[in-house]
């Protein structure tokens, strides 16, 4: 790492030699990936990745500059530092005002700010054939279940990843973090009809830590459970149609909250992602922030970058911020926003005064040479004070709840969606039955405002996203998001497909 | 170092270490990207890339490994080899095959990937929409690069590769519920049409200016249902279009009969206007069709859907043996190969009817819509998808744009909506890449659609 945080040094010094105000230099001396891959009892996939590489940063002349690269090579990782020099010069022409970044803390001269995830069993000392047996027993549980699986997928990854950054405001970091994913997926089918249930996640939901937390899913137990499940789906009737109160589990109501709260990060807020992602309807909004009513007073939603075991879990962020905890909506009221050192200059501008203290610490990259973002870092709805048992006993006739993901579509700023659902129950008799295709759609706001109870911390589930995409070129990373069940009035609901 | 020269040290590695086959593809890609928003340069990425994906084959076995640095070849080899026992023992398919090179057939290279090209676009960009220039967004990308794939069968490919393009946002006074889009592109920077673009977004947002957006899903026919005639540019098929390619022609879906082809094959079920090719030599793509497949197959324009019946799939070497098929020269990445095989150049056969006529002939209350936002799957098996239409909806009648329109959430099946398709444009190329490292361009058309069910729209009340 020494040999690495020398080649940070002089790329900051000679960018500073070369008329840069700031830079910054970021090195990953390794990334390794392992994939495996069971289908219908064969292994399909047993890969592995190496990468590596650089991306250097600078302001000159109140512009930016950048440049990336999979070298390790300190020349070339050289040449780059003036290709970005150069570029942020020729870019100081369409630069209609200068940059202007927040401060730092004081950073005290010499340290490095080391994370490490705490990992019981280092995936990669993990027996290859450990990892295979568990995939083939899930494998074989699904068989066992049900003889209407016709593909099942039982699969398993890790990432270990270093990352070196080092900046003129002093910062020097070293992490290295540690993620796990393992998931099932049983696809059945009967005369031409076709279902299917996942587990513990539609979306491959990477887990901060070792193995130990793949072990910890039980997938072979969930394994039987979702073949069965998806058998009983074939012959279950659709969602009815209408608008109807519905319960959100947390497998469907964390990729909800997720994509709701992609509106509340500050670069979509101005502008920036029209390219990819979209904008937001809070940037209309943006005087109104600390008194906004979001949604009902049931509703309390914080970002966590300290969360154990959270894949958005880190020790500073992609432009050396402390990692934080901030509050975004506190009992409906709208209150924060994900921001960064950029981001809040500009807000301010547009509300007229002084509203942000600090940064949430939520910059990320997806790997070394891209360019640092505003991203979700583990987002939660926080727990409310209802029993989840007494929360269905009473519940009215006719109220949906909806389990796992399936689908999910929402428009550019963040208001009108529709999501569906692998699977769902429907109150009749005051019994929860069966229901196949779900799917639900409606306004953000007035689904919010809707939220009439949110159950209790013993009922609170992580789950997460394997692939939010964000950027451009865009990024892939993973996010944490937790919550738990909740009951929502007046939402229209029907069913997908036939 | 050349991609060429590390696909050759990595096949010596590969051989050193006991593999019996190797194959390997090498991309090596620069981009230089200028994001803009509001007005101003916000982001601006610009990075050299290496892809280098390797399956190593041994005692009936094959195993795939990536790495984006060529220094680890050697070790990836050794560990790629050390572990292959664990696959299981199977047929395999390699191409064994000596195929001919059909190296640097198309495409046209960059002068040079230099950042006054990029902001020479943005200038220009600027300058013809200097009435918009507080509130123009998007983004303007260059990228070059070598696609090399070689194995030892001693198949050798190698093509180089270019791609400019320029996707812009202009917003009305700033207020981002009235928007615009338009992008152009090709395989340079001479490619880009500013000249349409600037027309396309201050034509759009002149017919927007000044008056209120119609709530088209507050709308109801005669039979109490919110449904429109659809007419959409080409913007807005590009991702229907793309999806098609991963879950509907992708030959692994349609042979396990989870596409929405499944078991059509040669039957009659969209419109007769209907014809898509997967053809990386029509000129329209300006050069960058892919001229061979991850596997080193030349690639062959091959038609998915003739006059609305879907003709084939697509595969590659070992999902076509496997299934008693020929391989389409569509073979993904070696280490991607279990996702089945996609299209690389979709090219939609357009018609002869303008935008503009589409439009004169509406009789009854129909929608324009301009791009499409958040394609999202509702069912796989019948193609039934959900999206958001915006930045550019109107509301059209008798004949004449009536106004603008809130953005629109529409619900779909790509069967029944592709089997009442009303007129066609001609078809152009639609280039806005997502990833810049690699070509991935469509040649598509406007289409008139009848009926299309609209289930809500982007609230703005607060």
């Amino acid at each position: 790492m020494d040999t690495h945080f020398e080649t940070i040094e002089a790329v900051l010094s000679n960018a500073k030699k070369l008329g840069a105000t700031y830079a910054e230099c970021r090195i990953c001396p390794e990334r390794e990936e392992e994939e495996i891959r069971v289908e219908n009892g064969q292994i399909t996939a047993l890969s592995a990745g190496q990468s590596a590489g650089f991306a250097v940063r600078v302001l000159v002349e109140g512009s930016w500059g950048f440049y990336g690269g999979t070298t390790l090579d300190r020349q070339r990782i050289q040449r780059g530092l003036e290709r970005a020099v150069t570029d942020a010069r020729s870019n100081a022409f369409l630069q209609r005002e200068p940059v202007e970044l927040v401060g730092v803390p004081q950073w005290q001269g010499g340290r490095v700010a080391r994370y490490r995830t705490a990992v019981e069993r280092d995936p990669r000392a993990v027996p290859q054939d450990e990892k295979i047996a568990l995939l083939m027993l899930a494998d074989d549980a699904m068989r066992a279940a049900s003889g209407r699986v016709f593909w099942r997928i039982a699969e398993y990854s890790s990432r270990t990843s270093t990352m070196l950054f080092g900046s003129t405001d002093g910062v020097r970091i070293d992490e290295t973090i540690t993620e796990c994913h393992g998931a099932v997926y049983a696809h059945v089918g009967k005369e031409g009809e076709r279902e299917h249930r996942s587990a513990p996640d539609s979306h491959a939901y990477f887990m901060q830590g070792g193995f130990e937390t793949v072990v910890a899913l039980d997938l072979p137990g969930k394994a039987a459970q979702i073949a069965e499940e998806a058998e009983a789906l074939l012959s279950a009737p659709p969602v009815p149609a209408g608008k109807r109160p519905v319960i959100l589990l947390p497998p469907m109501l964390n990729l909800h909250l997720h994509e709701t709260m992609h509106g509340f990060e500050a670069d979509r807020v101005l502008g920036s992602e029209w390219t990819t992602a979209g904008g937001s309807f809070l940037t209309p909004l943006l005087s109104q922030i600390g008194t906004f009513s979001f949604g009902s007073p049931e509703v309390t939603v914080y970002a966590d970058g300290h969360l154990p075991g959270g894949a958005g879990t880190f020790g500073h962020d992609a432009e050396g911020m402390s990692a934080g905890t901030s509050t975004l909506v506190d009992k409906g009221v709208w209150t924060g926003l994900l921001n960064s050192r950029e981001t809040i200059p500009r807000l301010h501008t547009v509300i007229g005064r002084e509203y942000f203290t600090k940064t949430t610490g939520s910059v990320r990259v997806a790997d070394v040479h891209d360019w640092p973002l505003v991203r979700m870092t583990n987002i939660m709805l926080a727990p409310g004070g209802h029993d989840f048992d007494t929360l269905c006993d009473d519940a009215p006739e006719g109220t949906i709840m909806f389990g796992t993901n399936r689908g999910w579509s929402i428009d550019d700023v963040r208001r009108h969606f529709l999501f569906s659902v692998e699977i769902a129950w429907e109150k009749v008799g005051n019994q929860w039955q069966l229901r196949r295709r779900g799917k639900y759609s409606g306004d953000t706001l007035a689904f919010w405002r809707q939220c009439k109870a949110v159950c209790g911390p013993e009922w609170f589930e992580h789950s997460g996203a394997g692939s939010c995409a964000k950027g451009d070129p865009v990024q892939l990373v993973h996010v944490t998001h937790g919550s738990s069940p909740a009951l929502f009035l007046n939402v229209s609901v029907g069913s997908v497909g036939r | 170092m050349y991609p060429e020269d590390i696909i050759e040290s990595v096949l010596a590695a590969a051989m050193r270490h006991g593999a019996e086959f190797a194959e390997a593809v090498v991309v090596h890609s620069v981009f230089s990207l200028k994001r803009l928003a509001g007005g101003r340069l916000d982001q601006v990425p610009a990075r050299e890339q290496w892809v280098i994906d390797v399956s190593v084959g041994k005692h009936g076995r094959l195993k795939s490994v990536r790495f984006d640095n060529p220094l680890f070849a050697d070790e990836a080899m050794r560990f790629a080899l050390e572990t292959i026992d664990r696959m299981p023992e199977r047929r395999t398919y390699p191409p064994q095959i000596l195929f001919p090179s059909v190296a640097n057939r198309s495409g046209r290279i960059l002068p040079e990937q230099d950042n006054q090209s990029l902001i020479d676009v943005v200038v220009n960009a600027r300058t013809r929409l200097k009435k918009f220039a507080n509130t123009l967004s998007g983004k303007v990308v260059q990228g070059m690069g070598t696609i090399a794939y070689g194995n030892t069968a001693h198949t050798v490919q190698s093509q180089r590769f270019s791609l400019a393009s320029v996707a812009l946002f202009a917003f009305d006074d700033g207020d981002p519920s009235r928007s615009a889009y338009a992008s152009s592109g090709g395989s340079s920077l001479e490619d880009i049409d500013i000249e349409r673009v600037a027309y396309e977004l201050t034509h759009k947002l002149s017919l927007m200016h000044g008056k209120k957006k119609i709530d088209a899903s507050a709308i109801m026919n005669a039979d109490g249902v919110c449904a429109f005639d659809l007419i959409a540019e080409p913007y807005f098929f590009e991702r229907i279009f793309k999806w098609l390619g991963l879950f509907g022609w992708n030959g692994l879906f349609m042979e396990r009969g989870t596409s929405v082809f499944s078991g059509e094959i040669g039957r009659r079920f969209l419109s007769d206007m209907l014809t898509v090719r997967d053809n990386p030599f029509d000129p329209r793509l300006r050069g960058m069709g892919w001229p061979f497949d991850l596997e080193g197959r030349p690639r062959t324009n091959t038609t998915l859907i003739e006059k609305g019946v879907p003709i084939t799939g697509v595969y590659d070497n070992a999902l076509a043996e496997q299934c008693g098929r020929k391989s389409t020269g569509n073979a993904l990445l070696p280490s991607r190969r279990t996702r089945g095989a996609v299209p690389y150049d979709i090219v939609v056969e357009g018609g002869d009817t303008s935008i503009e006529e589409m439009i004169r002939s509406t009789k009854r209350p129909a929608l324009w819509v301009t791009r499409l936002h958040y394609l999202g799957t509702e069912d796989r098996q019948t193609a039934a998808l959900t999206g958001i239409a915006q930045h550019g909806v109107f509301l059209v009648d008798g004949g004449r744009v009536v106004g603008p329109a809130e953005n629109v959430r529409f619900e779909l099946s790509v069967p029944e909506a592709f089997s009442r398709i009303e007129a066609l444009s001609a078809s152009r190329l639609v280039l806005d890449p997502r990833i810049p490292t690699t070509p991935s361009a469509c040649v598509l058309p406007a289409m008139k659609i009848q009926d299309i069910a609209i289930v809500g729209s982007t609230g703005r009340d607060t």
